[in-house]
């Protein structure tokens, strides 16, 4: 099992709000607590340890403002998010931020099992949106960094990919005419309990751009895995080349050998 | 960076490096023969010997010529140890140097796999019976082969003195036996921008010269470069490019086999091979880096002429003649 | 250049499988040999035979070495692994195995390509160095 379950805490008072997030954050494999007020919020702290605490600025008791810091009283080393935009923007601004600061730390042990058990570089996208502009542009984009796509327009589509493809991340928009994306998204994880996802929720240019620094920070790591292979690599080739150049020195025309080291054969 | 087409500021450098690198060698190194022995510390060793093949690295890229070949006849000349040892290492040395350049030059075409394995398969044999030969007469008597050595080596220095090579040898009709194995290839020349194809001829021939290479090679425990190369140019008529890059790559070969005879003696000893090793090796990556900048002419003759002279002290050893000291 | 030219000057495949595995195998044995090197003189390992006995008998012979300093010929540092100074002989077996190794895939290419004179040529060759590797040939000394 995971070391560590990371303990979320969500304090709104917008019960919808706060079951549609916490529904998101289990998807991911965390723990998650919520309060409807602060004084609620409060209490929870005190009994569990929290990590994460995910609060709404306007709410009847407290202003946010003042639950973060009884909380950073509580719990020193606690991370919070304030939230203070409203409905539609709400549920955005919270994604995004537990996204950007959790999703690589949490799933990191996840990630390399998933990682080792792939070939390199063999990684199937699945990308399901309702808007067939949208799915080209993305496909392309995903395409150049290797990775092999597959397309739905709808729920039922990507589903049915899933059942034939070994899918390791699906890309899935939130608004489809069929089903929501969220509902996708928990089918896909009952087909395969492994699979990485992405919701979209932005619209237009919004929602590509939310999707595609989805896809950097989800494949963060395995660029920088990369990175380090290439660094490797290129000094093995810095060196094999080097030594080339240095072998042919022995031929006496010293002016081949300063050709062939590494400086002067880029150009090709 | 300095253009190297830029001629004197290059020169005077390189006359600076020359002269840098090659004094204080010549001069601790006679130094060494004179007085080194078993009452130094023993870290003095392996820093001495890192920072001697390190030099050895530089300036045997910078000559031009092998580093497997510089080094039984300096380090025996120079330090205390038995030939024995000075050969063991010396294979390993230049085996190491040899896989490490090996990849480069499969790479870009110039070594040949096909000209290399039908002659490795030759030279890889008889060296088992040089480095048996050569270890039977060292235990009868070292000054065989001290006195062997130093005539073998101030062959080489005429060699690599006076043997012309052939930049691009006119090949008309290609033997048999060349034909049969198929060792022909085709290269990107660099400097001249064209691709140059190649065949051999004279193969028999050839393959009879790489039976002596063997066994010289595993006889002195030598890199066989300076032998490989006019064997396959002036003889069998490959390019000289091809022939510099093959004669390398069949090294890693050769040398594996006498190695390995070596080592099972016992002839390797670590204290002394992995300073070598590493030493050379860092010595030849920082040769090619000054190369670009310079490429003084006047190393090339200065090496030659200490190699020259390691060969005397060798065969004046062997036979105890004493006039070097 | 045409393109026929420039299929010519592609190495074989072969060549480029060889030129792998060897700048992976160079590499990472001249890496091991400087660990084992700084586990023996730091003396992290004990080593078998006293550095000084080392310095004092190095200008004696082969033969009069090994007995001076009690070292095995042949493969028989295996056995004393544990000890600093065989340590080395890691970095040195598998240097100096790494041709017999490249020699194996490139036998199988040929086979592949069913080109029977250079699978012989490359098979000979195995069994030439394996015989040098064996020591049945290179510890007859006493």
């Amino acid at each position: 099992m995971k070391k560590k379950k990371i303990n979320i805490l969500l304090v709104d008072d917008n019960e919808n709000f706060l079951t549609n997030i916490a529904q998101r954050v289990k998807l991911k494999g965390f723990n998650v607590f919520t309060a409807l007020n602060g004084s609620k919020a409060l209490e929870i702290a005190k009994k569990q340890h929290i990590h994460v605490a995910v609060v709404d600025q306007k709410m009847p008791d407290m202003p946010g403002l003042v639950v973060i810091t009884r909380l950073k009283e509580l719990i020193p080393h606690i991370k919070t998010i304030l939230l203070t935009g409203h409905g539609g923007e709400k549920l955005k601004e919270a994604t995004q931020a537990l996204n950007s600061s959790y999703f690589d730390k949490s799933d990191m042990g996840k990630f390399w099992n998933f990682l080792s058990n792939l070939p390199l570089g063999n990684i199937n996208i699945l990308l399901v949106d309702d808007n067939q502009n949208f799915l080209d542009t993305l496909a392309e984009r995903i395409k150049l960094k290797g990775y092999d796509t597959y397309l739905a327009l709808n729920g039922a589509q990507a589903l049915e990919i899933a059942k034939n493809v070994k899918l390791h991340l699906a890309v899935v928009d939130q608004k489809m005419p069929d089903m929501d994306g969220l509902i996708v998204i928990t089918k896909l994880k009952e087909i395969d309990p492994d699979i990485q996802t992405i919701l979209l929720t932005g619209h237009g240019d919004e929602k590509l751009k939310e999707a595609t620094q989805a896809l950097n920070s989800a494949y963060f790591d395995k660029a920088e895995m990369n990175k380090f292979w290439n660094v490797f690599r290129k000094l093995l080739l810095h060196l094999e080349q080097s030594m080339a150049a240095a072998a042919m020195t022995n031929g006496g025309n010293l002016e081949d050998a300063v050709k062939m080291q590494p400086k002067h054969s880029k150009k090709k | 960076m300095v253009n190297s087409r830029v001629w004197s500021p290059g020169m005077l450098f390189g006359s600076m490096i020359a002269f840098f690198l090659t004094s204080p060698v010549i001069a601790f190194a006679t130094e060494l023969g004179a007085t080194g022995g078993p009452d130094k510390p023993w870290w003095f060793w392996p820093i001495i010997l890192f920072i001697f093949c390190f030099i050895l690295g530089i300036l045997a890229v910078m000559a031009g010529v092998g580093g497997g070949v510089l080094y039984v006849p300096l380090v025996s000349g120079f330090f205390p140890f038995h030939i024995d040892f000075v050969r063991g290492v010396g294979l390993m040395v230049a085996l190491a140097g040899a896989l490490a350049a090996g990849p480069g030059l499969l790479r870009r075409n110039l070594a040949s796999l096909r000209l290399s394995l039908p002659v490795a398969l030759i030279a890889s044999t008889f060296s088992i019976f040089g480095a048996m030969l050569g270890l039977y007469l060292s235990s009868l008597n070292p000054d065989i082969i001290q006195t062997c050595l130093g005539a073998t080596i101030i062959a080489i220095t005429m060699l690599l003195l006076f043997s012309k090579n052939t930049e691009k040898p006119v090949v008309t009709n290609q033997d048999a036996i060349g034909m049969a194995f198929g060792l022909r290839g085709t290269y990107w020349d660099d400097g001249a921008g064209e691709s140059v194809k190649w065949k051999t001829h004279r193969t028999l021939a050839g393959m009879f010269m790489f039976v002596i290479i063997g066994i010289v090679a595993g006889m002195f425990g030598l890199g066989a470069g300076w032998a490989n190369v006019p064997v396959l140019n002036l003889l069998m008529g490959a390019p000289l490019k091809v022939s510099v890059a093959t004669s390398k790559f069949l090294l890693s070969i050769t040398d594996t086999s006498a190695a390995w005879i070596y080592m099972n003696r016992g002839c390797v000893i670590p204290l002394i091979a992995i300073p070598s090793i590493v030493g050379l090796m860092l010595g030849s990556l920082v040769g090619v880096r000054i190369l670009a900048v310079a490429k003084p002419k006047m190393i090339r003759y200065m090496v030659i002429g200490v190699l020259f002279f390691a060969g005397l002290k060798a065969l004046d050893k062997g036979l105890g003649l004493g006039l070097l000291g | 250049m045409t393109t026929k030219d420039e299929q010519a000057t592609k190495p074989s495949q072969n060549q480029i499988v060889y030129a792998n595995m060897l700048v992976v195998g160079v590499w990472v044995s001249i890496f091991i040999m400087m660990v084992t090197y700084f586990i023996y003189l730091a003396n992290i390992l004990p080593a078998h035979a006293d550095i000084s006995i080392i310095t004092q008998n190095w200008d004696k012979g082969v033969n009069e070495f090994l007995h001076a300093t009690n070292s095995p010929h042949g493969w028989g540092w295996v056995g004393l692994l544990a000890k600093g100074d065989f340590l080395n002989y890691i970095g040195f077996a598998f240097l100096a195995l790494m041709t017999i190794i490249c020699y194996i895939v490139l036998l199988k290419g040929f086979i592949s390509q069913k080109d029977w004179t250079y699978a012989v040529i490359a098979f000979l060759e195995i069994a030439v160095l394996s015989v040098a590797a064996s020591g049945l040939l290179g510890s007859g000394g006493h």
